[in-house]
């Protein structure tokens, strides 16, 4: 099934584009349904091990190019969107966090994440498949992630910031 | 290969918004043809939908004839064909303003895979037509960062009774 480009445009505003909140990783890249039962076992929130650094709000803006339309970070360079910062290790992919997921005031219910004020990410429920997520690999500038950092060895102390992030669609 | 992964919940919910693109409100402007000839390869230069291969339409459903069902399941009431040919592919668009929705998909006979599936894909002038489940469906995993979202047929649908057309996409 083909869908001429209005469709695209927005499917990519209206969805994907608000993928905005990114949790990177080490280890080796989970599929959707290794990573709920992580998340749900513990291994991959923030006190498991493997959870990186967090990005919270990241702004995002679609560019078109040809009849693609390419959602990119849109922020100065150096941009830190929060100082979430767990452990150190080899940042190897991430996941992508609908805006709806996250719990932004006291009346939220349901929410599955909240950035709190002592820099950590929490999980608040049980995760399901259900829940809007995407997973994407990561990689230093001259590799081929979707997200982007000039060293994806992160330290565990200094805040990464993001060098590029883009995702495609046409 | 670096692989990217959808959730099953994002992916629903960018076809249940694809869907609302493609069937406006009320007042809009759609229709949903099934169309015999060569299936088109793009629709980039589909400008004008409501004046493309007219002569190649054999059904049509206007947009208060499509119904979508809370699982995202699309149906239609019955029309007559007003052409007897082979029907190829469908053609589902809506005008809204200056943007165009469209969509295309292959039409073939049962298990031979395309988008919508016919007990027969022999349409005749003068006999009733309906559609009894199209689903639109994303891929959950792609690995060209390049070229993401690949739509991909549903699993098949139940059959349609009587003299209703048992489609699946």
């Amino acid at each position: 099934m083909i869908f001429y480009s209005d469709v695209v445009r927005d499917l990519v505003q209206d969805s994907y584009k608000n993928l905005t909140n990114m949790v990177v990783y080490k280890g080796r890249q989970l599929s959707a349904q290794e990573y709920v039962e992580g998340i749900n076992t513990g291994t991959h929130n923030w006190n498991g091990t493997y959870l990186l650094q967090a990005y919270n709000n990241v702004d995002l803006t679609v560019n078109k190019v040809g009849s693609t339309y390419k959602i990119e970070k849109n922020s100065a360079v150096g941009t830190t969107y929060g100082n979430y910062i767990k452990q150190s290790g080899t940042a190897e992919w991430a996941v992508l966090f609908d805006n709806s997921m996250i719990k932004t005031s006291a009346s939220d219910t349901n929410k599955l994440l909240e950035f709190t004020v002592t820099n950590e990410l929490n999980f608040l429920r049980t995760m399901t498949e259900e829940d809007l997520f995407m997973i994407v690999p990561v990689s230093n500038t001259a590799g081929d992630g979707v997200l982007k950092f000039n060293t994806i060895e992160f330290d565990g102390v200094a805040n990464q910031a993001i060098k590029k992030f883009t995702l495609n669609f046409s | 290969m670096a692989i990217v992964e959808q959730s099953t919940g994002l992916v629903k919910s960018a076809v249940s918004k694809v869907i609302e693109k493609l069937i406006g409100d009320n007042s809009s402007r759609g229709y949903l043809y099934l169309m015999k000839g060569q299936v088109p390869t793009s629709l980039s230069n589909i400008l004008n939908p409501s004046r493309y291969r007219v002569d190649d339409r054999l059904v049509q459903w206007n947009r208060n004839q499509i119904v979508i069902a809370e699982d995202g399941l699309v149906s239609t009431t019955a029309s007559f064909a007003f052409k007897s040919s082979s029907a190829t592919w469908f053609h589902w668009y809506r005008i809204d303003g200056e943007f165009v929705y469209q969509a295309i998909g292959k039409v073939n006979g049962t298990g031979l895979g395309g988008d919508i599936e016919l007990t027969s894909t022999f349409i005749t002038e003068g006999n009733s037509y309906s559609i009894s489940d199209l689903g639109v469906s994303l891929n959950k995993e792609f690995s060209d960062i390049g070229y993401n979202i690949i739509p991909a047929p549903t699993p098949a649908p139940t059959p349609a009774l009587g003299a209703a057309l048992p489609c699946r996409s």
